[in-house]
């Protein structure tokens, strides 16, 4: 195919990645270079607000450190519920990945408020805890960060397995059955062969857990609270709340450059491990 | 740090079900220290069932492994001491050759400086040195195939089995790799198993083949008896070419039983046969244990050529029989010979010692 | 074949060209029927619009009516954004602070009172120029009777260390939020230009708090989920969650109600005001608003001939004349600051 022919065929997804994002990605920076909400002259004075507020700043870091808790907590669990869906046979991996699959197919908000019920006071956790006579007084979970973590690990779930379960189904089981030919255990095995071959996808994985942990604006709030402000939050109250539209554009620019680098940082390291596998 | 000495290895009894299906049945294998032993059959004969009970990757439901006269059932895979060359070799991509061959040696927490000691002297033994520090997929075939093997020899396992080594192999590479690793296994005096569905492969690395069919062992012997003597149409058939011609048993005449031939001949079978007189067998030979002339011969079939093949050091002649059923005949070339050609009749016999075998139908 | 049931692949282009087009068109499609998109509240007054208000305007007329959900800030931004252009709906509906925003950004129209024949009938302190008010926020101390035994009798109950742990509030970009730190402003000797008493006194309540709601839906998952036994809270809401079953009752506290009025607006622009008027009046019927007095709606009326009735006259009001009295907030004074209260009570909040 010439090379005018294939240019021509992605015109159309070229548009409307320029109407869908690009459009929308200049207003928005537009706008948080406007002095007042009926514009005025462009200033920086709403980035300056931001970074010169260690308050403003620390929400931010807050909302980073979130999503790198809540992504370990994630991978922690995924990757070995990815390593049984590969590992299982054929008949109950179909059953095990329809689970994994199966908090998608339910809204976020419905599965937040379901973790809302089992956090609670007075719910089902609290419940087992008190009844195994763990703790006199119920925990406190819900309005907590542990809560929140608890509840993204959970929600971004299939973020996780599904790219891993990928490159780990694809990987050679000779692979595993040499290693353990020559000695390996299954921690072994799974710690020398299966990590550094699924690397790829943990990397992949991490990255999607992350940024969708970190902009998860119905989990944070309702598992979190008022108390806990992560950027989202913040954005929102200064937008909606407040009517600060210009330095909730420019607070939404800084934020997405922060996680735009910490998703660089990962892809960059992701590639190291590609080069071998 | 090796021990030259081989183990013996002893299947009692083995049978694996898989739900309705028998994947392996009653398996008695002995096998002496320091012996290379092939599997040999065609897929789904239960050769790999077998290789992957030995190694312990699959539970048998009955019968029981001994390694020296102990039962090794109870031991994990990564506790047996059993090493395994797969087909696509399995080497691990993220690591270089010189990790490769450390890794068991890590496993057993062997020092640093015996292990690098080590891992050169498997490089040199496979003549691997210079490829140290490259990664698995930098390598031909043939390369990566030494590499596994030292892998696996590095950690001085008891039993060696190998799953198909040379399929990925071209031809001419296989024949020097089966060379090669007759030489190690040889060296190492390690008790081998060689799974294959080569016949070539089987005849011509094993002391002992044992050909297998729907999960049993047909026959076990050495090369020369199981292509000479197989005990079972089978075997015959499977391995090496062979023409089968039904008929049906008669008296014994001398030291051969007679055989009336479905195309008319009656013919004498090799000594040693003892069929019920008036059974439906098969009468078995193979081309190149027959001989052609043009004159009459004792003990022949008659018929006449319809096809000659020149096949480089061979001749393959094929010819119409009695009741229209082909036979073939190889005879080996001769410079200055002339071929027979097409439509003359000839008689042709076996040429002692070999001769006709007959099985029951 | 018989030609007369042919059915030819032209018509059968047509057919579904027709179709496609319909779709893409839904305006011609329904262009018999006027089409009038009100907005509405999440939660009761979604269901009081959608079972009684929806009804009662259909009656009679050819028209379709859409009722969209959207929170009174949202629907300012939204206004806001379509300005020029077609607005996203007719009628909006406010709580007294974003109907200043919306009239000085010129987001609706003056009422147009002679074509609204209920507008008479509402109590004087209830008709506005630019859109009646359809009824009233009053809120209050909520708590738990299951675990606060004695019902609290003022806002210095909430400080109780009694209740340590177990204090709810919501954050600042509610009504709720903002009204209650006015309210405790007030108390505490604070003024409008001086927020400093109510955040004095917001310090010393922090530890007793057991969980600060990010909007007012989680609020009301606090409630259900027990997570929180004594709050401010809405005389509406706490309404709907009794009606649900949920453990919770509603005083006013000793130094009288306090609240907001809600309003409705033809908003500027509108291609159907008539439709969007016909709306609004049929909210001021004196028959609608008896019927959303009842459980479990709960909605103070506006309407002078609609005699209190219910949970209203235990807690808040006796009589129509006792409405009158609420004490209302100022809002003219206290918009320009929500900004930078939002700010101050965040950083005083955060964990």
């Amino acid at each position: 195919m010439s090379t005018a022919s294939t240019t021509r065929l992605t015109l159309p997804l070229t548009a409307l990645f320029a109407v869908c994002f690009v459009a929308p990605l200049c207003v928005l920076v537009a706008l948080s270079l406007a002095a007042g909400p009926d514009g005025g002259v462009a200033t920086i004075g709403h980035y300056a607000a931001f970074v010169g507020d260690r308050f403003n700043a620390s929400i931010l870091f807050d909302t980073l450190w979130l999503g790198v808790k809540a992504t370990l907590v994630c991978l922690l669990f995924g990757f070995p519920v990815a390593w049984i869906c590969a590992r299982a046979h054929v008949r109950w991996q179909s059953v095990l990945i329809f689970l994994v699959v199966l908090p998608i197919l339910t809204s976020v908000v419905v599965r937040t408020f379901s973790w809302i019920v089992i956090l609670g006071r007075h719910g089902l956790l609290n419940q087992i805890v008190l009844g195994l006579g763990l703790a006199d007084e119920p925990l406190r979970l819900l309005y907590s960060e542990a809560g929140v973590i608890i509840v993204l690990a959970q929600v971004q779930m299939p973020l996780m397995v599904l790219p891993i379960l990928t490159v780990l189904s694809r990987i050679d089981s000779n692979l595993f059955d040499a290693s353990q030919a020559l000695g390996a255990g299954q921690w072994r095995t799974l710690w020398r062969v299966a990590v550094p071959l699924s690397m790829p996808g943990i990397i992949a994985g991490c990255i999607l857990t992350y940024a969708a942990s970190i902009t998860a604006f119905v989990t944070q709030t309702l598992i979190g609270g008022a108390r806990l402000i992560y950027m989202p939050l913040f954005i929102y109250q200064q937008a909606v709340g407040a009517n600060n539209w210009p330095f909730a554009a420019a607070i939404s620019v800084i934020f997405m450059v922060a996680v735009l680098v910490v998703v660089a940082v990962l892809n960059g390291f992701g590639r190291r491990f590609e080069k071998h596998v | 740090m090796e021990s030259r000495r081989g183990h013996e290895l002893h299947l009692a009894g083995i049978t694996q079900r898989f739900g309705d299906y028998v994947a392996v049945r009653d398996i008695d294998l002995k096998i002496g220290a320091g012996e290379l032993v092939a599997l040999l059959g065609p897929s789904g004969c239960g050769k790999s069932t077998l290789l992957r009970i030995i190694s312990g990757f699959m539970p048998q439901t009955e019968g029981k492994v001994f390694f020296d006269g102990e039962a090794v059932d109870h031991l994990p895979p990564n506790k047996r001491g059993v090493g395994i060359v797969f087909q696509n070799y399995a080497l691990f991509p993220h690591m270089t050759i010189r990790q490769n061959i450390a890794y068991g040696l890590e496993v057993q927490r062997v020092p640093a400086a015996r292990l690098k000691t080590r891992v050169d002297e498997m490089l040199d033994l496979v003549h691997m040195g210079e490829f140290a520090e490259r990664y698995p997929r930098q390598l031909s075939g043939g390369q990566q195939q030494r590499i596994a093997l030292a892998r696996c020899l590095a950690v001085d396992p008891k039993i060696l089995l190998l799953d198909e080594p040379f399929g990925a192999l071209d031809k001419n590479l296989r024949l020097d790799m089966q060379i090669e690793v007759k030489r190690l296994q040889r060296e190492y005096g390690i008790t081998t198993v060689l799974v294959t569905h080569d016949q070539e492969e089987a005849l011509s690395m094993a002391d002992r083949v044992a050909v297998m069919s729907r999960g049993r062992i047909e026959q076990i012997a050495s090369p020369t008896d199981i292509y000479d003597r197989p005990e079972t149409l089978f075997v015959n058939q499977f391995v090496g070419s062979t023409n089968v011609l039904p008929g049906i048993a008669g008296e014994m005449a001398g030291a051969g039983q007679q055989v009336t031939l479905a195309c008319g001949e009656r013919i004498a079978l090799a000594e040693g046969s003892r069929l019920a007189t008036g059974a439906q067998v098969q009468v078995s030979i193979r081309p190149e244990h027959l001989t052609l002339q043009t004159a009459p011969l004792d003990n022949a079939i008659t018929g006449v050529i319809k096809a000659v093949m020149p096949l480089g050091p061979q001749v393959l002649y094929d010819i119409a029989v009695g009741d229209g059923t082909d036979i073939k005949v190889s005879v080996p070339r001769k410079r200055g010979d002339e071929f027979l050609l097409s439509g003359t009749r000839i008689f042709a016999a076996p040429v002692p010692p070999a001769g006709y075998r007959a099985f029951p139908v | 074949m018989n030609s007369r049931n042919a059915f030819s692949r032209r018509d059968f282009l047509m057919a579904g060209s027709a179709l496609g087009l319909g779709a893409l068109l839904p305006g011609l499609a329904r262009a018999a029927g006027e089409e009038l998109v009100a907005a509405t509240f999440p939660g009761t007054w979604n269901e009081a619009h959608r079972n009684i208000l929806k009804p009662a305007f259909m009656k009679g007329i050819d028209a379709s009516v859409v009722q969209s959900i959207i929170l009174g800030t949202d629907q300012i931004s939204r206004l806001e954004a379509a300005k020029g252009g077609t607005p996203p709906f007719d009628v909006a509906i406010f709580d007294s602070p974003q109907v200043l925003d919306a009239v000085k950004q010129g987001l609706i129209m003056e009422y147009p009172v002679a074509k609204s024949p209920h507008y008479g009938e509402l109590l004087p302190a209830f008709q506005d120029k630019w859109g009646p008010k359809i009824s009233m926020q009053v809120i209050g101390i909520a708590y738990n009777p299951e675990r606060v035994k004695t019902p609290p009798t003022r806002w210095e109950d909430l400080w109780d260390p009694r209740y340590k742990g177990r204090v709810g509030l919501t954050a600042l970009n509610s009504q709720l939020g903002i009204a209650f730190l006015a309210e405790l402003n007030r108390i505490k000797g604070g003024t409008d230009a001086d927020f400093g008493p109510a955040f004095k006194a917001l310090r010393e309540l922090l530890p007793s708090v057991g969980a600060i709601a990010a909007n007012l839906g989680a609020y009301a998952t606090l409630w259900q989920q027990e997570q929180v036994d004594i709050a401010p809270y809405n005389f509406n809401f706490v309404q709907t969650l009794k009606g649900k079953g949920v453990p919770v009752e509603f005083v006013v506290p000793e130094t009288g109600p306090v609240g907001w009025q809600t309003s409705m607006h033809v908003v500027a622009g509108s291609r159907v005001p008539e439709l969007a008027t016909r709306y609004i009046d049929t909210h001021l019927d004196a028959a609608v608003q008896a019927a959303m007095m009842k459980p479990p709606y709960d909605v103070i009326p506006t309407n002078g001939k609609v005699a209190l009735q219910g949970a209203m006259t235990q807690t808040i009001a006796r009589t129509q004349a006792d409405l009158e009295k609420i004490r209302g907030l100022d809002w003219a004074a206290l918009n320009p600051q929500r900004s930078a209260l939002i700010d101050r009570f965040n950083r005083e909040i955060r964990a």
